[in-house]
């Protein structure tokens, strides 16, 4: 006589971690009868036969039987492993439920790479300062990893290693800052800093991040604004000049300057509860000029 | 003018208005499940049965009134006063835990006119009647030489047109509105002898007319003691003490005075609503809160003879703590699920509009369905209760025909504020009111100026619209009009009904629309049918601009648990805590990584293909200094247009046009009008107390 036996199904969320992460185990059981089988302990094995864990069936709701979700860690090498959940104890065949097979997947742990504070407007030939952070999916320690800045030619401008420095209220971004010779001549050029491929107990996925470079020929000229409310004429901090590339913040009294090239530009004056200003300049000399802002009444409270 | 107040009654102070033992309205008095006797007129008389047709021929009633008013705002209990000043017992019903509604947040400013008794006093160049008005009038005589036809005739004026071309005015009722005209100077005299005291004129507010000056707000002087009577409230409860909070008195904080009134007064919601509820608790007006009507009741002759009504107790979502009203002096508590409340005359509905409701809001706007927008106000309010258009639906549901749905489209009633960090984004609120818990956070303002330091991104983390013209809140047609105010000429040469004001030259040098909210909620890839839900909208920016910006970071402007801010170390990471985060991110917005990355590249080439920004109007600026924010920016649905078609005695008519016997209704729960708030709803209230009393004997006072 045949014998129906039921079954069992484990649902994985998320079916996807880093790999050495953890991942959670939603296993439902239905007896031939639709049995209760509150008691029935549940194998789970890895890939290899081994024993990750044991739990048993505590829950019944007439027809399908429960276990509460279990955690596991999965391997550290990315890949799917094939893993079996196995009703009855080691040894006892006569569980009225069929093992059954499912599937974890580890994946290689992320490598976010940031690139920040690269000017707008380098000089052509000079040298120019930028942060990067390295950040790990998982978290690892990125200690001692290698950074290179590569250029668009794809030469090596610049190497170092992280030494184990967080960027201040981050939570876990190593940061490496980096001195760089600017190209020769005037233009925009794309540039990467790329982690360096290192062993390590977790595989970490090759990254780069691409960061524009602008140069721009020397300065020629001076232009220097005060920003001012237009109200009642006072010095305005802290206020943002764009003459895109170029850009600057007004000191405490109000004034920016920014050494350009001749040209023609849209300066902005922005800042904190004032409307952006905007005015068209052609530099053919040094400029002193006022920037009157007209400031944000703030929101009404008659409404 | 004079006040009429009753000096002989008891004393108002910091604590109830009025001792229940002494008003005779000790809550033992009350039967619970049956009839309670009250003071004078009270509430209840002995629980009865009576045929209702819906309900088979007899019911079970737990409560009766004279005068049954549904919602204790700005029009309920104006209407409750005045029918109870009319000799009517009347019993206030409110789904929330404590009164004022939608008025406890507003700015107080009332727009009335017609010859108002603040106009003449104003222009006479007098001072208010206790001397505490110190500051000149605002306006000139001739800006306030006003009267009920110029009024009449401003709120009905066709050829008058806001900055998107919308005849602001046109198609308001003009019946009703006749009715709300002449009901104007009463209601004035009517809310001044109820201890509301009113600034100087300055202004009008919208949709109160071009032609003259009309609002006025509401104040109280900072005293020692809170003292509605004699007109004082302290630091503390007026919220002036501490920048950063507010009071269980006041939800919003008052605003200092000095320009309209004393540079001791304060001004807002919380001294109009508190002085109303004062006045009518002492008065003997009897309250039920918690307690959300859901159905109204007729008889087989189709009058309205009461409601059904359900418990609806609000809890503090941490402690779980149930909440309670400020005052309790007149309040009945009453815990049943379900209760039939039996109106002897009349139902008021000022149960608010259908803002709150997404459903119903949608007839008028599909793409008004997203729930994440709730409407403003909605942590006082309370969400999915507050403003859910049930006055309006039980209405629907006794015949009543609607009114003005599309006025929704003046003004645009629902925009996006600049202010970001924050579900209920139009008002700020701090802690101190017992409804902050429900939105955790004040949000922070950046001003349209701010939104130069972010890009904004749908739920799939793409940009939509040039984020320097999201925040564009249209201009009203008002007082004292012009170029500013869309009208041509100022107010001193406007003329109503003339078709220049609507000269097509005009209007295409006036007109001046920017369509970044419709933008914000259209379909985008992560809509799904049937609803096609367009998610929320995201702030997003970097280190760089919170140091540009001056943006405070902190509580209680911004909260990490109220799913409106988040801050991540990568912009993959932010990703997931946007997506982990709130819970009508139907989706991870996979897109921002290359949105990000596309908007820097936009900033080194100095210009913004997509959306033109960096252009004309603000500088663009990266974003990838770490940290990196998301704020939530709302489109906020405020107060709602169109809703129960009433005539100029505020009686619901039916499909026929003919009054629905025993139904009343004003405010938001009522359609018609192109009106802002207070001037309508408190006008509705005084001319539905009054009529429902006096059956048509309207505008007079006894």
């Amino acid at each position: 006589m045949e014998i129906t036996l039921g079954s069992c199904d484990v649902v994985v969320l998320p079916e996807e971690v880093d790999a050495g992460g953890e991942t959670t185990l939603n296993i439902e059981v239905t007896g031939p009868e639709g049995e209760d089988l509150r008691g029935l302990p549940i194998r789970i094995t890895d890939h290899a036969g081994a024993l990750v864990e044991t739990i048993s069936i505590d829950r019944f709701d007439g027809q399908v039987n429960r276990a509460t979700n279990i955690t596991v860690r999965v391997p550290d090498a990315p890949g799917s492993y094939t893993w079996q959940a196995t009703p009855g104890e080691e040894g006892d065949d006569s569980a009225p439920v069929e093992p059954v097979s499912f599937t974890v997947t580890a994946k290689a742990h992320a490598t976010r790479l940031l690139v920040w504070d690269v000017p707008t407007a380098i000089e052509a030939g000079r040298r120019f300062g930028a942060k990067v952070g390295v950040k790990c999916s998982s978290g690892c320690d990125m200690t001692g990893r290698g950074i290179e800045i590569v250029d668009a030619g794809g030469a090596v401008q610049a190497s170092d290693t992280l030494s184990g420095d967080l960027w201040p209220g981050s939570d876990g971004l190593y940061r490496a800052e980096f001195d760089l010779p600017a190209p020769d001549k005037a233009e925009q050029q794309q540039w990467q800093a790329r982690v360096v491929p290192a062993e390590g107990r977790y595989h970490h996925e090759a990254t780069t991040s691409a960061f524009n470079v602008r140069t721009v020929p020397p300065a020629e000229y001076t232009v220097r604004i005060e920003a001012v409310d237009r109200e009642t004429e006072a010095p305005l901090p802290n206020m943002s000049v764009v003459m895109h590339p170029y850009r600057a913040m007004t000191d405490a009294e109000g004034v920016a300057t920014l050494a350009v090239a001749g040209g023609s530009y849209t300066a902005f004056v922005s800042g904190r509860g004032y409307y952006p200003a905007r005015r068209e300049m052609d530099v053919e000399e040094d400029i002193t000029t006022r920037a009157p802002l007209d400031a944000e009444p703030p929101p009404s409270k008659d409404l | 003018m004079t006040r009429k107040r009753n000096k002989d009654q008891v004393t108002g102070s910091e604590s109830d208005p009025v001792d229940p033992e002494e008003k005779g309205l000790s809550r033992r008095d009350f039967v619970k499940g049956g009839a309670a006797v009250g003071a004078g007129a009270a509430v209840i008389s002995e629980p009865g049965r009576v045929e209702a047709s819906e309900h088979g021929d007899e019911m079970e009633w737990h409560y009766e009134a004279d005068i049954v008013v549904i919602g204790a705002g700005c029009t309920g209990i104006p209407a409750a006063i005045r029918a109870h000043d009319l000799g009517a017992s009347v019993l206030v019903l409110d789904q929330n835990f404590d009164a004022g509604g939608r008025m406890a947040h507003s700015g107080s400013w009332v727009s009335l006119g017609g010859g108002d008794a603040v106009q003449v006093r104003d222009a006479n160049g007098e001072t208010d009647a206790e001397g505490f008005i110190n500051v000149d009038p605002l306006v000139s005589p001739e800006a306030l030489d006003d009267d009920v036809d110029l009024l009449f005739k401003d709120v009905t004026d066709w050829s008058v047109l806001d900055e998107q071309g919308y005849a602001y005015y046109r198609f308001n009722n003009p019946d009703q509105h006749r009715g709300w005209a002449e009901n104007c100077p009463p209601t004035r005299e009517f809310l001044m002898d109820n201890y509301i005291r009113f600034a100087r004129i300055n202004g009008t507010h919208f949709g109160g007319g071009v032609s003259r000056a009309r609002a006025a707000s509401c104040f109280l002087m900072l005293g020692e003691v809170t003292d509605i009577k004699n007109g004082t409230i302290t630091p503390e409860d007026a919220g002036v003490a501490d920048p950063e909070r507010s009071s269980a008195f006041c939800p919003r904080q008052l605003s200092i005075s000095a320009d309209r009134t004393n540079v001791n007064a304060v001004h807002g919601g919380g001294a109009m609503a508190r002085c109303l509820e004062f006045s009518a608790r002492e008065k003997g007006v009897r309250f039920m809160f918690n307690r959300h009507m859901d159905e109204l009741i007729r008889d087989h002759n189709g009058q309205i003879i009461g409601v059904r009504a359900s418990y609806t107790p609000r809890h503090d979502p941490d402690t779980g703590e149930q909440l309670t009203s400020y005052w309790s002096a007149g309040n009945i508590d009453e815990t049943r699920e379900t209760i039939n409340v039996r109106a002897r005359r009349a139902v008021v509905v000022g149960a608010g509009g259908h803002a709150g409701n997404p459903a119903f809001r949608s007839q008028f706007y599909p793409r008004m369905n997203e729930p994440w927008y709730p409407t403003s106000g909605y942590a006082l309010l309370g969400y999915g209760r507050g403003q859910d258009a049930s006055g309006i639906i039980a209405g629907i549901n006794v015949g009543a025909s609607l009114d003005g749905l599309h006025q929704n489209f003046g003004r645009r009633t629902y925009h996006i504020q600049t202010r970001i960090g924050t579900r209920d984004a139009y008002t700020d609120m701090y802690p101190g009111h017992p409804t902050f818990p429900f939105r955790k956070s004040a949000g922070f303002d950046i001003g349209q100026s701010g939104f130069e330091h972010l890009i904004a991104v749908n739920q799939v983390g793409k940009r939509f619209f040039n984020e320097m013209r999201l925040a564009d809140e249209p201009i009203e047609p008002r007082w004292p009009g012009g170029q500013p105010h869309g009208v041509p000429n100022e107010w001193d040469n406007h003329t109503p009904y003339d078709w220049r004001n609507c000269r097509r030259e005009w209007v295409r040098e006036m007109y001046h629309f920017s369509h970044g909210v419709d933008a914000a909620v259209q379909i985008n890839e992560g809509s799904i049918g049937p609803e096609y839900y367009s998610g929320p909208i995201w702030a997003i920016f970097d280190q760089a601009a919170v140091d540009r910006g001056q943006f405070e970071l902190r509580e209680p402007y911004f909260s990490s648990e109220n799913g409106c801010f988040f801050q991540a170390d990568t912009i993959e990471e932010l990703i997931e805590k946007i997506y982990a985060g709130n819970e009508y991110q139907r989706m991870r917005p996979n897109y921002l990584v290359d949105t990000v990355n596309q908007w820097n590249s936009y900033v080194d080439q100095g210009e913004d293909p997509d959306f033109e920004r960096g252009q004309s109007d603000a500088p663009m600026h990266r974003i990838d200094q770490p940290p990196y924010y998301a704020a939530s920016i709302m489109v906020v649905w405020h107060d709602s247009y169109g809703g129960l078609r009433i005539n100029r005695n505020c009686q619901v008519l039916d499909m026929q046009g003919n009054p629905i016997p025993g139904l009343y209704a004003g405010g938001e729960s009522s359609g018609g009008g192109q009106m802002h708030g207070l001037g309508r709803a408190t006008v509705h209230g005084y001319i539905a107390g009054t009529h429902a009393v006096n059956g048509g004997v309207v505008g007079e006072s006894r």
